[in-house]
């Protein structure tokens, strides 16, 4: 008993900085958000308290479903390709090769440009006249002989959403150099070990590297998802969630809400809905969780 | 080492900064306007012109934020009690802003600076009143019209006389500009498939005015009290029935293709490299004033159409004129000058004692001030606009409506000052608002931005000096009665975005026009008895709606 | 420059480890493998394509505005026209100097408690066993599943608070944006939490037995052997301060306190047409001391476990 106490005051000491800017800056708020979510406000007059009606007008709201669609849609190619391509990339990385410092800053790069500059960016590479993608595909068709158009991209409903997902594996760079930081804890007798016992080089990623990173590889999973779900900005400014509503998300429908309709009751209760299905599947992660991250610490 | 880090850091943060604030014993009131680059530029000296004179005798300071999303800011910080004093906001924002008590009435304040609905064009004044109380003061305006590029006529001549089209003007009536878009439309083949190479014209390009494309067709959108949505009626019908038309025409696929070549995004990223009608991949567009300052500074040779070439070679040398240079070295760069009296236009002031020589190039005047037979001083000054047409390559139009009574149909769009109504310094903000609406102001801010001046009355500098050589076609769209304020709706942001939606849907010939329409009216109507508090399934006035 | 390490200082550092660590295995970056041409003909194949549109990026910069129109579009600006970055460094819309020391004080406010007081917090989920930790966790993982916008109202409101209540200004100075990351951020100590659970426990247990405290086995044994996790912290959280937009424009209320994130905006026009070419410059100019410190920090990934450690 004695014991236990005195844990938890030292871990109560550890946590006191984080625990009191939880409490002030992100409870309290939350909190409000809360409150915020059972009102009718429009940020201009006092928030005025009318239950859960908030929430049953979005079960009826088809533009919030089509966003919620939208969303896991985008989160179904994002996620997974994202994952893939970080994790290969940082192996990659992490070979000892000439130029490594080179290669490694410029994967990272993407992820500093001005959200504006690579809006702009992303609509010339895609454009389907003139942009590199598309000549460069045409060039590959040719070259096969297949009589195949190029796709129009962002101005299809069809593959518009594609686009944002490809354009989403450019911006990897984060998730790479989280790995690369993880890949250093791997003991190298290992993969020695996996050597002699005649592994090659994905047997020794599958049964060395995987397992060894994997509190890593949770944790990108984590924000991944949490990422996925919130994306905002860069199709708000390229296509605005065109066309005919194929590429709204629900974080957009929020803003909208909140900022644009000053709805911030409804655009509060459809956070708090985000909240739930993000916390549903980070649940499922957890628990799928003690199956395959392996915590050498434990 | 952390700690150095840690106090070298600390020492920055608090150590001593610049303090660039206000003199003392003046009352400072924040000014956020949404304008960045050159407009906020010009904001900025009209603001510091107040501080130095009237706010100096008045004891007031203006600090003066400009910044693009500052709408957010102003939300943000007005719901948490500490709004600005002034805001400049966009017209979509009065009446949704007006209805949640947010703004102050601005009638008395008006009236006392003389502001009244006679001294603007009475479009303007009467977007900013709500329920006949004045909540906004508009500050630079616009209005649309059609736009046409000459040389693709020209291009196009031969096509055009073969469907009996004049190549010389732009089209009068709706089913004649239909008539020129198609003989104006061509086709390339790539990579074994048909592409659009140039559009006559796109009903939905550019974005700036396709949500209140209804006007163009005499539908009114939203009934005179703004309690009723009006989608349905026969006037929309015709207007999505129309872009449905190119649709149908040209291709959905090929046109959405096409269009989205121009990466104008979906925020209305119109001044892109790739702006269509600037590129020559579109001959016609609406447009507002301001496409004359994108002309001009994207495209500065489609304002210097037929110049001769002396002429343009002599305003780039303009540049390379420099102060101390000789009379014979100025001669050499822009050939032999005349004496300014015989020029049009007024030369620029200059002191006594100096030798004044002046040139044309083209669409400008040149000055060049010499003291001692050396460069004192230089200036080129616009022609006059009227005579800065003929050298165009575009061409400024009312928007064609044949229809009856429709006459010079424009939407009329402006940007507004407001007073946040838990402002604390109302009657100062007021003071300012009333200086920034003085006729030399707001001229002058008003051609910065290559946009229109909201006053009934211009000035003949005016006139002469605006960048847009047309700028009497849409003074005149804007003070013609068919001139549409935005819809009377308070949540007029929602009603746009499901416009967009319609537009979207007709132009990808997604469902019949009845059945797009009548789901937006049935959804908007729903949205805006939100908006008004009006209890589901209650009947606003008539028993036209379904009530049970 | 090329960083082929030598083996030395690796070695060294790995006995230094054993030294302090017997406990710990010996962990390096994997040795040099045939396999490894292989990699780099990918990995420049990738880069490629990672590159291109920062080529455009560049080719835009170094146009005029008229150059930016031409259709076809030129790849390479002739003439080229390196002067527009200087004309956006003297620009008069945008004091690039004050801009730049204004987003470096907040950042590197920033760093500092984001990496101290997230590692504090990191430690006290990763190592300490005690009721309710659980719990905790998972509400702080919550606490970055809630979208921004709904909390930036009451946000703001609790700035206001503070400030009209305490003698601590809070609107309108830098301290909205640098004081909660003394608090720790969620994103950092999840992280760094996930890189404490894979360093065993009985380093700690060992150096407890010798009468370690335990901020003793924290500060002395814990952060020396996560440096590649803490520089990954720190450089996270200065990126986040340097690009951040919506903090300065909430909280700032003059234009001597401008961030350079605030100062892009001037690149922008409503009405008069952006001039992309100084757009861009400007966004690489913006972008070049983060990349910089990312080309030099990058090191910090590869060397491994260091026991240097920051003291």
């Amino acid at each position: 008993m004695n014991r236990e106490l005195r844990q938890f005051g030292k871990g109560m000491a550890f946590l006191s900085p984080w625990l009191i800017g939880f409490l002030v800056f992100t409870l309290l708020p939350i909190a409000v958000s809360f409150y915020f979510s059972l009102c009718k406000f429009d940020l201009l007059q006092a928030p005025r308290f009318i239950g859960a009606h908030n929430y049953t007008d979005l079960l009826h709201d088809q533009t919030f479903w089509k966003a919620t669609w939208n969303t896991f849609y985008y989160t179904a190619m994002a996620l997974p390709a994202g994952l893939l391509v970080s994790l290969g990339l940082a192996m990659l990385l992490n070979v000892d090769i000439p130029g490594q410092a080179i290669w490694r800053t410029i994967i990272f790069m993407p992820s500093l440009v001005p959200i504006v500059a690579s809006a702009m960016l992303w609509m010339w590479l895609l454009n389907p006249r003139l942009g590199l993608i598309n000549v460069l595909l045409a060039r590959l068709f040719a070259l096969l002989h297949l009589h195949v158009s190029t796709p129009p991209w962002l101005a299809d409903p069809r593959w518009a959403m594609p686009a944002l997902a490809l354009m989403s594996l450019w911006g990897v760079g984060n998730a790479v150099v989280i790995y690369l930081a993880g890949l250093q804890d791997v003991p190298v007798e290992l993969y020695e070990a996996a050597e002699l016992d005649g592994a090659g080089v994905f047997g020794r990623i599958w049964h060395v590297t995987i397992p060894m990173v994997s509190p890593v590889i949770f944790f990108n999973l984590i924000m991944a998802i949490i990422g996925a779900l919130q994306v905002f900005d860069v199709p708000y400014i390229m296509t605005n969630g065109g066309p005919v509503h194929s590429t709204y998300f629900m974080s957009m429908y929020l803003y909208d809400n909140a900022f644009v309709y000053l709805q911030m009751g409804y655009a509060s209760a459809i956070a708090w809905i985000m909240l739930l299905i993000v916390l549903a599947l980070t649940g499922v992660a957890f628990w799928s969780s003690s199956r395959w991250v392996h915590y050498q610490g434990k | 080492m952390v700690l150095m880090i840690a106090s070298a850091a600390a020492m920055l943060a608090f150590g001593p900064r610049p303090e660039l604030g206000a003199p003392p014993h003046r009352v400072r009131i924040q000014y956020w306007e949404k304008w960045t680059g050159l407009e906020g530029q010009q904001m900025k000296e009209i603001v510091d012109t107040f501080n130095n004179t009237v706010g100096k005798e008045e004891g007031i300071w203006v600090d003066f934020v400009s910044m693009s999303q500052i709408d957010r800011k102003t939300l943000i910080s007005t719901a948490a009690g500490v709004p600005p004093d002034v805001a400049g906001l966009w017209d979509t924002q009065v009446l949704q802003f007006a209805s949640m008590n947010a703004l102050e009435p601005l009638d008395s304040y008006a009236q006392q600076y003389g502001l009244t609905r006679d001294h603007y064009k009475h479009v303007f004044y009467d977007g900013c009143k709500y329920h006949g109380r004045l909540y906004a003061i508009p500050s630079t305006v616009w209005c649309v019209a059609l736009l046409w590029n000459k040389e693709i006529f020209q291009e196009k001549a031969a096509e055009l006389r073969a469907a009996g089209l004049d190549p010389d003007r732009a089209p009068r009536t709706i089913a004649e500009l239909d008539k020129y878009a198609a003989a104006i439309d061509t086709w390339e083949i790539r990579g074994g498939t048909r592409h659009l190479k140039l559009t006559g014209y796109i009903p939905l390009e550019p974005g700036t005015a396709t949500n209140v494309i209804g006007y163009w067709f005499g539908a009114s959108i939203a009934n005179p009290s703004g309690t009723k949505v009006e989608l349905t009626s026969p006037q929309m019908f015709a207007a999505y029935n129309w872009v449905r038309s190119y649709s149908e025409r040209l291709g959905k696929d090929q046109l959405a293709e096409f269009r989205s070549g121009f990466n104008s995004g979906a925020t209305g990223l119109f001044d892109t490299p790739q702006n269509p009608f600037l590129v020559g991949w579109n001959s016609m567009e609406q447009q507002g004033p301001w496409m004359a300052a994108f002309i001009e500074k994207l495209k500065p040779s489609m304002n210097r159409w037929h110049v001769p070439v002396e002429q343009l070679q002599r305003e780039k040398n303009f540049d390379s004129v420099a102060i101390g240079m000789s009379e014979e070295q100025v001669q050499k760069l822009l050939g032999p000058g005349d004496s300014p009296s015989n020029g049009f236009a007024v030369a620029p002031a200059t002191p006594s004692g100096t030798e004044m020589l002046h040139w044309l190039a083209g669409i400008k005047d040149l000055y060049v001030a010499f003291i001692d037979g050396k460069v004192s001083a230089k200036e080129a000054k616009w022609l006059p606009a009227k005579m800065r047409q003929k050298y165009c390559q575009w061409g400024a139009a009312a928007f064609p409506s044949d229809m009856p009574g429709l006459k010079d149909v424009t939407w009329a769009g402006m940007d507004v000052w407001v007073i946040p109504s838990t402002s604390k310094h109302k009657k100062q903000a007021m003071e300012f608002i009333a200086f920034a609406s003085r006729q030399d102001q707001i001229e002058k801010l008003s051609s910065e931005h290559c946009n229109l001046s909201p006053l009934a009355v211009e000035s003949r500098e005016y006139w002469d000096n605006h960048p847009n050589p047309y700028v009497d076609v849409y003074e005149e769209l804007a003070a013609s009665p068919n001139a549409r304020p935005l819809p009377r709706l308070i949540n007029w942001p929602q009603i746009y975005d499901e416009l967009t939606q319609v537009a979207e849907r007709s132009s990808l010939l997604q469902g019949t026009t009845a059945q797009i329409l009548s789901e937006a009216q049935e959804r908007c109507q729903k949205e805006l008895n939100k908006a008004l508090n009006v209890p589901e399934n209650t009947n606003l006035d008539s028993g036209s709606e379904k009530s049970q | 420059m090329s960083t082929l390490p030598t083996e030395s200082p690796q070695m060294l550092n790995q006995r230094q480890t054993a030294i302090v660590a017997p406990a710990i295995t010996r962990r390096a970056r994997r040795k040099r493998h045939p396999h490894r041409w292989v990699a780099l003909l990918a990995i420049v194949f990738i880069c490629c394509g990672f590159i291109l549109p920062f080529l455009w990026m560049i080719s835009t910069s170094l146009k005029t505005v008229s150059q930016t129109m031409t259709d076809p579009p030129q790849i390479i600006p002739h003439p080229a026209v390196p002067g527009n970055y200087w004309k956006v460094i003297i620009s008069d819309k945008v004091d690039f100097p004050l801009y730049t020391r204004n987003t470096l004080v907040i950042a590197a406010l920033s760093v500092l408690g984001t990496t101290l007081s997230s590692a504090v917090a990191a430690y006290g989920f990763a190592k300490i066993r005690f009721r309710g930790r659980g719990i905790l966790f998972v509400l702080m993982l919550s606490t970055m599943m809630i979208p921004f916008p709904v909390m930036m109202l009451p946000l703001f409101m609790i700035f206001r608070f503070i400030g009209d209540h305490t003698p601590l200004q809070m609107l309108g100075t830098f301290r909205p944006l640098w004081l909660p990351t003394w608090f720790g951020s969620a994103f950092s100590i999840f992280l760094l939490r996930q890189f404490f659970l894979t360093i065993p426990d009985d380093l700690g247990e060992a150096a407890r037995i010798d009468g370690c405290s335990e901020w003793g086995i924290f500060w002395r044994i814990m952060l020396p052997l996560s440096r590649p996790a803490l520089a990954v912290v720190a450089l996270f959280s200065f990126m986040w301060a340097w690009n951040n937009f919506l903090g300065p424009l909430l909280y700032l209320q003059r234009p001597e306190q401008y961030t350079l994130a605030l100062g892009l905006q001037a690149f922008q026009s409503q009405q008069g047409g952006t001039d992309w070419n100084l757009l861009m410059a400007a966004s690489m100019l913006v972008m070049l001391p983060v990349i910089l410190l990312f080309f030099l920090a990058q090191k910090t990934f590869i060397r491994g476990i260091a026991t240097t450690g920051l003291k």
